[in-house]
């Protein structure tokens, strides 16, 4: 893959798919959020956040979505994760490395 | 902060914790210097707001307030405006005799493509290279951008070309 245009390229071919998507899957949709404030940040969350992403499509699961916000009040504890599950409690993670991030996604595929 | 990289996705969290819905990000790569504007069309502030952000410590969101002060930490160069309703920019620029370095620029784009849209301008070497999430995201949802892998190619595409025109060591 070369540039942008390769992107593009797959995104069109992924069009086709996208009119079967069911509008209700985003309900169900799992939402991890890192916490990418200053404190973050310097403590790796950028790092964290790529291997979430990574892990997911590695994993091909669908339905995750990774989002970033700011300081979420840990900076001790960071970097820091959350994990929505529809129907469930939150789940807190801290002190997230590359290596958590695969064992959080892991721990999805289980539940 | 040495990494750039890192200095830019500090000042566009705080973008998007202003509630942008659009930042622009421009990124220019030369022999001495390495530099970014961060636009958006957050809240803003007014000039008093303005002032008391860029004290160390000082925060407006519960958070440490530490942010700009690092930003600024090692800038040859570091500006901020803002109007209140309207948005903010900020501007800052690196010397690399001091260690600045622009790394891992690809991993810092693969966390601002969410619910707001990032155009991002990146020039090294006077080679450019011109990337809006907003139009991979009318085809895809980001859940599936991410999912798919599009966001990874995305980041290696990036890396690639900052590798290619400026070296290993930027």
């Amino acid at each position: 893959m070369k540039s942008i245009a390769d992107i593009n390229e797959i995104r069109a071919k992924m069009q086709a798919q996208i009119c079967l998507r069911d509008n209700s899957d985003m309900e169900k949709e799992i939402h991890i959020i890192v916490g990418m404030g200053t404190c973050g940040l310097n403590a790796g969350a950028r790092t964290v956040f790529n291997a979430l992403v990574d892990e997911v499509e590695t994993k091909n699961i669908k339905g995750v979505l990774v989002t970033r916000t700011g300081c979420m009040g840990n900076c001790a504890d960071e970097p820091v994760v959350e994990v929505h599950v529809p129907g469930k409690e939150t789940v807190k993670y801290t002190k997230v490395n590359a290596e958590k991030a695969v064992e959080i996604i892991n721990n999805l595929v289980k539940a | 902060m040495r990494e750039v990289s890192l200095a830019i996705s500090d000042v566009a969290q705080n973008s998007i914790d202003a509630g942008a819905k659009h930042l622009r990000i421009a990124v220019g790569v030369d022999e001495e210097c390495i530099s970014f504007e961060v636009s958006d069309d957050g809240q803003g502030m007014d000039k008093e707001v303005l002032t008391a952000a860029l004290e160390d410590g000082k925060s407006f969101k519960g958070s440490s307030g530490i942010g700009l002060t690092l930003v600024k930490e090692n800038a040859k160069q570091f500006e901020i405006s803002s109007e209140k309703g309207i948005g903010t920019t900020v501007r800052a620029s690196y010397l690399r005799s001091d260690g600045a370095y622009l790394g891992d620029f690809g991993a810092t784009m693969l966390t601002l493509v969410g619910d707001f849209d990032t155009v991002l301008e990146l020039s090294v070497y006077g080679r450019t290279k011109r990337i809006d999430t907003g139009e991979l995201k009318s085809a895809l949802s980001v859940a599936e951008l991410q999912s798919r892998g599009v966001l990874r190619l995305m980041r290696e595409d990036i890396n690639k070309f900052i590798r290619q025109n400026g070296g290993a060591n930027l």
